[in-house]
């Protein structure tokens, strides 16, 4: 399985998938366990708001919004990027269920609700997005439906995901610098003429570390600088909330 | 647990024990600090949730990344967070 065809199972545009009554039971059951989940970490920090569950949360920077795939994984990286940079964390469907049929029936209701969750006039800057693996799909979901419904493109980070779903705002894609899910390691195919064909801004970069320990150090100080550097330069297009990624990051 | 704890060995390990007995609902006796954690039935969040528990008690910074490394023992994070003062004579 290369790094491409291994997010086959993710269908190319949104679909909504119309869910029985037994799989809308199951899906609820899925939001619960997510949120059982969250309240064991928030015992100890974090404000949860609906869904999400907030870390520095006085920070006074633009809020960067992250799916994960773990809650665990939110808390080392609020930690990393520091008390002023406020992280609203997102739980994907890894783990919570290990059906991939169910996985991609639930995803794009997922996204929905995640989206529908979000206020853009909370961001005193461009929107961020981010999502790591099993979770950057469903940051890209959320990018495309905010690109669609409010008219705003925001920047989109993601690790260990070769885009499926052609979102055409501006995107960051990290990648392990050996992973099975790096298109430069391990594909036949060219990824940048395929990027070129689909994405305006975009840029990329590799991260030192297996796959699954990008949230360890040295990675997650990699992970650190990328954000940071990325955000940085996301340029504010004649003050809309729309933003230009200007490339290439070096 | 009270907040700032002393920082030595036996406190560390008597801490960390406490805590995964109260977790796990075992007898403290049963925890061994030479077990490694994968031995305890904790998951990520009970990991990253005790490092944070052990900041608060102890009034010190620790990495939670420790915990979630399963082949680690009570007696290896005791090591790697004490380090004796030497007198120089």
């Amino acid at each position: 399985m290369d790094a491409f065809n291994r997010w086959d199972h993710i269908p190319q545009k949104l679909k909504y998938f119309e869910l029985s009554k037994d799989e809308w039971g199951q899906f609820h059951r899925v939001i619960s366990n997510i949120a059982n989940r969250r309240r064991k970490l928030e015992r100890v920090i974090g404000v949860s708001q609906g869904d999400f569950l907030i870390f520095n949360e006085k920070g006074t920077r633009s809020p960067i919004y992250w799916c994960f795939n773990d809650w665990s994984e939110a808390l080392l990286l609020a930690r990393k990027l520091g008390d002023d940079q406020p992280l609203v964390a997102m739980h994907s469907l890894y783990s919570v269920t290990k059906n991939w049929r169910t996985k991609t029936r639930f995803h794009e209701h997922l996204a929905l609700r995640y989206f529908e969750n979000i206020d853009p006039k909370n961001c005193k800057g461009p929107l961020v997005f981010g999502g790591n693996c099993q979770a950057a799909p469903l940051a890209e979901s959320i990018a495309i439906l905010t690109s669609k419904k409010l008219n705003i493109q925001p920047l989109v980070i993601t690790m260990e995901y070769v885009p499926r779903r052609q979102y055409r705002g501006p995107m960051l894609m990290l990648f392990g610098r050996e992973s099975g899910f790096n298109p430069f390691f391990n594909s036949n195919m060219e990824p940048v003429s395929i990027w070129n064909s689909s994405h305006r801004d975009f840029a990329w970069g590799f991260l030192d570390a297996c796959h699954g320990g990008y949230f360890k150090e040295p990675a997650i100080d990699q992970l650190k600088r990328y954000i940071e550097k990325t955000v940085a330069i996301f340029k504010l297009k004649e003050g809309s909330q729309s933003a230009i990624f200007v490339r290439p990051l070096d | 647990m009270s907040e700032n704890l002393k920082l030595e060995p036996n406190t560390l390990r008597n801490w960390m024990k406490e805590y995964l007995a109260a977790i796990l609902g075992e007898p403290f006796e049963f925890i061994d600090p030479a077990a490694n954690f994968f031995t305890f039935d904790i998951d990520s969040i009970d990991g990253v949730t005790m490092a944070l528990e052990m900041e608060k008690a102890f009034n010190i910074e620790i990495s939670p990344e420790i915990f979630l490394d399963g082949l680690t023992t009570i007696e290896e994070v005791i090591t790697l967070l004490y380090r004796p003062v030497v007198e120089v004579k």
